[in-house]
Parts: structure tokens; sequence; C-alpha cells
């Protein structure tokens, strides 16, 4: 469960990002957060990774109180989470197998579960070939299907897909939300950040729609708020 | 971090290690320049100091003549008179060495055809040429006291000393080491600012690998663990290379030159070991890892 209780987030330079959010999302949802450039739904996700910290309000992911969260507790909270992000943020250096590998062994998985499961979630996202490969010598969709293997291969609660159209074509990003929504059925809290209306109405889901820095809509059935 | 993680960890350093090939080279090679640089010029000092510690050592004698018409009975009686300095209750003299006026006669003429020919009319009953006893002392703080006893058994005329150009060399002794040892915290402060900035480099090359580790659950031990231990592959790598480098240099190039042209015995390179490699060791070992650290832990807010 997520859950921000009048949050508000103030830069440093005095840029008011998120003012006074308010939302919960009840665990095995699928939601789309939308709005625009600059609406704040980067510093949503960076709130939600606690890559930054809340100016006022309060955030719960679970068990975890984000706002008074020590600094030391913050890679137990980020393993709770998978994150596609846009720019897939591969290792260069690491091939396909382990790229996905490394975030188990960050989790302290055992190396013979390694082992047999990441050939599991290569298989999943259909790059089973390419498991030797580096992520140069990939095309853009099987990036960010790494991305994807990744991002669930410690069998996160939370799934956070963001921008998944941004650097894909659409053939790419549908294999992606097929992907997204097998994983929703499985019972995970899957949110996809983005700025593409098309998604919304073609998927039909629960959409939060961030404007100025507040939550201007809240429906569901693919219903976006249009300033 | 899990125990289960450090053997992985250390292999995750040596593949970095292999994998940021550019960097991890630039790194080793401005390692080695700098334990290049700081293990010549450290070798120079010392040989330095080797040579005026030999010059010292050669000077700490006295020279005493014992005018040539005194009869040979006198001379024993001023041998034993010398002997029994020597064996006396904290004597400074070492040995000493009797020079006898037939081998100072045979020593000039040796030196050239025309001093020889200039001595033939020179034998056993008219040589010129003082008894000489060269006497070799160890303490130079006890040399006033040792040159009063010798002129009463010489008489202070027949006595040559060079403690004057002792004390010289003494000063020139300590100005040298003074000089060198701070020339050298100079060169070694330098040196390890250049290898802390290209280790900087190095991780600030690969601060988004910083970032994505931490975005995907890292702890702070675990992304900083393998840059340890590249960083001790780094140190340990560049060691050995400079160490053979420096041993080349310095058997192959330096003491060849040294020795053929100047005439002068350099200290020989094995008694370097193992000063040299372990400062090298030190160096590498603290640039490497000590600059990995700080320079990781800079990226890992996030």
């Amino acid at each position: 469960m997520i859950e921000f209780q009048d949050v508000s987030m103030v830069y440093s330079n005095g840029t008011v990002a998120l003012n006074g959010v308010n939302l919960k999302i009840e665990d095995g949802e699928f939601v789309f957060i939308v709005g625009r450039s600059g609406a704040g739904k980067t510093t949503l996700t960076k709130l939600l990774m606690r890559e930054e910290k809340v100016t006022s309000g309060t955030i719960r992911v679970d068990n975890f109180r984000l706002d008074k969260m020590p600094k030391r507790k913050v890679p137990h909270l980020r393993r709770t989470m998978g994150v596609v992000f846009q720019d897939f943020r591969l290792f260069p250096t690491k091939t396909v197998f382990e790229n996905v590998a490394f975030a188990m062994r960050v989790a302290g998985e055992k190396r013979s579960n390694i082992e047999k499961r990441v050939p599991h979630f290569l298989n999943l996202v259909e790059l089973s070939e390419k498991s030797n490969c580096f992520p140069e010598e990939l095309s853009g969709g099987e990036r960010q299907r790494v991305a994807f293997a990744r991002a669930i291969a410690n069998n996160p609660k939370i799934v956070i897909a963001d921008e998944p159209t941004g650097n894909v074509d659409p053939e790419m990003s549908k294999d992606l939300f097929k992907l997204l929504l097998s994983i929703n059925n499985l019972g995970k809290t899957v949110i996809v950040i983005t700025h593409d209306m098309n998604l919304v109405e073609q998927y039909k889901k629960r959409t939060i729609t961030i404007h100025d820095g507040q939550v201007v809509s809240d429906k569901n059935g693919g219903v976006a708020y249009e300033a | 971090m899990k125990l289960r993680n450090v053997p992985h960890l250390i292999g995750q350093g040596f593949i970095s290690f292999w994998r940021n090939g550019v960097m991890t080279t630039a790194a080793i090679l401005i390692l080695i320049c700098c334990m290049l640089v700081l293990g010549s010029f450290y070798t120079v000092v010392d040989n330095l100091n080797h040579f005026i510690d030999e010059q010292m050592d050669e000077i700490k004698t006295i020279n005493a003549y014992v005018n040539a018409k005194v009869s040979e009975e006198d001379v024993a009686e001023i041998e034993k008179k010398l002997v029994d300095l020597m064996n006396s209750d904290g004597s400074n003299i070492v040995s000493y060495e009797r020079f006898t006026k037939q081998q100072a006669l045979e020593e000039m003429a040796s030196k050239s055809e025309d001093l020889k020919q200039i001595l033939e009319k020179y034998n056993e009953t008219n040589n010129p040429l003082p008894e000489t006893f060269n006497i070799k002392y160890k303490d130079f703080d006890g040399v006033q006291k040792l040159l009063r006893d010798l002129e009463e058994i010489f008489g202070a005329d027949n006595i040559k000393s060079r403690v004057d150009t002792y004390e010289s060399l003494k000063e020139l002794r300590s100005t040298a080491t003074m000089v060198g040892f701070w020339l050298m915290a100079l060169l070694l402060v330098v040196a390890v600012l250049v290898i802390m900035n290209t280790v900087k480099l190095t991780v600030y090359a690969r601060r988004k690998d910083i970032a994505i580790m931490r975005y995907i659950g890292a702890t702070s031990a675990f992304v900083v663990s393998p840059f340890i231990v590249e960083g001790i592959i780094i140190g340990i790598v560049s060691t050995i290379i400079s160490c053979g480098l420096q041993y080349y240099l310095y058997t192959g190039v330096i003491v060849d030159i040294v020795e053929d042209y100047a005439a002068i015995d350099l200290v020989p390179a094995m008694d370097y070991f193992p000063i040299v490699p372990l400062a090298f060791l030190a160096i590498g070992l603290f640039a490497g890892v000590v600059a990995s650290a700080v320079s990781v832990k800079k990226h890992l807010d996030v």
C-alpha cells in the first residue's frame, strides 16, 4: 500500500514541485500517473524511491515511513520496488545476465538461486539468447525488456514504469504493457508514469492526474483531467 | 552486507578492473610514473648520502710522522706507546698501519717514471721520507682528545688530521639529508594528489553505475567494496611494474653510467629491498583504496 498525506515538496531553489498531495494506492492496483512535463510526476517518483525527502507531509510505502526514514534504510525500501526507468539505466559494462543478476545479488540472493532464476526471467522477456550480450549490443526495446526483467527479479510488491513509451516504438511499448499487465494479474502493484494519454485511453485503468504539483483528478476507467 | 556476497564483490573488483581497461590503465600508468619519480629521487638522495659517508669514513684517519733521523729503537718505542694508547680503556683508535720509510720511498717512486729517476739516488741510509703511522679512529666527537694524546707521543708538528674537512662534510651531509627529506615529502604530496585525482576521475566516469546500484537498492558497502578491491589491484599491479622498472633503471642504467664515468661505488640495488617496494605498495594501496572510497562516497547520495 502506498499513501501520500498532504505531501509538499519545495526544492532548495524555491520551486514548488508538489503541493498538498493526497493519494492512496492499494496493493495489486494498476495505476497511471499522468501529467504534462513539469507537473510533478518525476518528483513523485523521486519521493517514492526516497531519492528526495518531503518538505512536509507523510509518505507510507507498506511498513516504511519515507518522511522519517533514516538513509541507511533506503536500500531496503528500494528492494521492495522494481523500477523500469525511461532511460533503462542498465550497467554498460555488465552483460544482460549480470544486469539482472545484480539486483538479486543486492538483495542477498544465493548464487545457486540467481543462476536458476535469471534464465527464467530472461526467458519471460524473450531474451534468453542475448544473455551474454552487453547493453550496447541490444535494441531499445530489448534494453527495456532487460530493465523489466531486472525490475521483477526480486519479486517486488510494487513495479514502477517511468515513461515506458518514451524511448521505444509503439509495438515495443505494447509488449512491455503485456508484461506489466501479466505481473499485475499476479497481485503486484503497477504504477505507470506517463504523459501519453493514448495509453490511458487504451488500457482504461485508474488514472491520477497531476497538474502544477497537485492531484487534480483521480478516476477509474482511463479518464484523465485535461488542463 | 551479507557474508555470502564477499567472494562476489571481490570478483566484481577483478571484473571491473579488467572491463574498465582504459581508465584502469591510465590510473596504473600515472601511479607508475609517480612511483618511479619518487623511487629515483630517493635513490639519488640516498647515494649522495652514501658517497658523503664513504668520504667521511675515509678521512677518519690521522697521519702521524716520525722524523727520518730518529733511530729504529726510538720508532719502536713510539709504536709501543701507540699500541698502549690503542689498548687503553675507552680508546678511540680502531686500528693503525705503519708505513716504513722504505715503503714510502717505493710508493712515491711508483707514481711516475720521472719521480723514479729522481728518487734513484736515495737508499736506506739517506732516505729523507719519514716513518708514517696511519691511525684510524671511530668516534669523531673524541678526536680532539685523541689528537692531544698523539701530540704527546709524536710531537705537535708531526700530526696531520683532516678534522676541518670532516666537519664540512658533516655539515654537507646534514644539509643534503634535510633538503632531500623535504623534497621527498613535497614529491610524495604531489604524487599522492595526482594519483588521488586520477582515481577520482576513474570513479567519476562510473558515477552513473554507482547511481544505478543505489537505485536498485545496493547498500553503501555493497557499492564501495568492488571499487576498493579494484583500488587494491591497481595499487599492487602498479607496485610490481614500478619495482621491476626501478630495478632495471637503477642497475641497468644509473649504476652502469655512474660507475663507468664517475668511478663512484653506488649503493647495491638489493639494499633498497624491501624499503622501496614496501614504500611503493604503501603509496599504491593508500592512493588506490582511500581515493576510491572517498570518491565513491561522494556519488552515493542518490
